[in-house]
């Protein structure tokens, strides 16, 4: 019997527009200067969706959505840019995210 | 288990985010220092949170019903600081932006201390707020980063809803 693996997905505003997609390694690369390799290892996380240029999702394994929150507040620098990376909100489903608003202060976009 | 409905709040120094900001990220409201002066010394503003290493100059703010709460900078927390705390209801306050926006070393030490601050606080019973005091957009951090972050440091669940609502009790 295969196993289906349980994931959590968060929700990410930045304070400046970023590809997070083509700066996935770079972002990566941050999450694990800061968690470490142990840590990175089981929670695995991957940027999964990107709505807007200033909202994306990280996949990340479930049990480790707490730890991929504390990471996202020390991260302060992707490559040579200053950026600030919010966890809005954490969810089993990425459906729940994609709704969110792109903008503050905007209605959600109807599904 | 019934969670009990909470208000996050934050502080910043320089930094003002609109209402819209402070919404999407979790928080009832993000105040400025136009609000809540973040000052050095004791000063004669309607509310204040006084910043100093200097024990003798935060005792005296302590009393004082203008001051909110105090910062301690780069200095251990003496014992009747904390009891003087507690008696007139003022809290000790984090700023988180010392552990999330500094260079690694020095975030290091700054993460040592301010779990060593909490343990102490806790121990006498004293109030903790925790802010940002961010001085740009970069330096925020969402609600429940906050929260995160308050558990990291060495509080429970609820210790750190309470912590991040604290502010909001001071107005």
């Amino acid at each position: 019997m295969i196993l289906k693996r349980k994931y959590r997905y968060v929700a990410v505003r930045s304070s400046s527009p970023i590809d997070a997609s083509a700066q996935e390694n770079r972002i990566t690369a941050e999450i694990l200067r800061v968690i470490g390799e142990l840590s990175y290892s089981e929670a695995n996380p991957k940027i999964v969706s990107q709505t807007s240029k200033t909202f994306f999702i990280i996949r990340v394994n479930r049990g480790h959505e707490k730890r991929l929150v504390l990471a996202l507040a020390f991260i302060k620098r992707v490559g040579e840019m200053p950026i600030g990376l919010f966890s809005i909100k954490t969810s089993g489903t990425i459906r729940s995210l994609k709704y969110l608003p792109d903008n503050p202060g905007d209605p959600a976009p109807k599904a | 288990m019934i969670r009990v409905e909470y208000m996050p709040f934050d502080l910043t120094s320089t930094y003002k985010p609109s209402p819209e900001e402070a919404l999407e990220l979790g928080f009832g409201r993000i105040f400025s220092n136009d609000e809540i002066r973040v000052t050095p010394d004791i000063s004669d503003v309607p509310t204040c949170i006084v910043a100093n290493s200097d024990q003798g100059l935060l005792d005296r703010a302590i009393r004082r019903p203008n001051v909110a709460g105090i910062v301690i900078n780069d200095s251990e927390l003496l014992r009747m600081t904390l009891e003087k705390l507690k008696e007139n209801e003022k809290a000790l306050v984090l700023p988180l932006h010392q552990i999330t926006c500094a260079e690694t070393r020095q975030r290091l030490r700054n993460i040592y201390r301010m779990r060593s601050l909490l343990g102490s606080a806790f121990r006498y019973g004293a109030d903790v707020a925790v802010a940002t005091l961010a001085e740009n957009k970069t330096c925020l951090l969402s609600s429940q980063q906050m929260v995160e972050v308050c558990m990291f440091l060495g509080a429970n669940s609820k210790q750190a809803d309470s912590m991040v609502s604290r502010l909001g009790e001071m107005l």
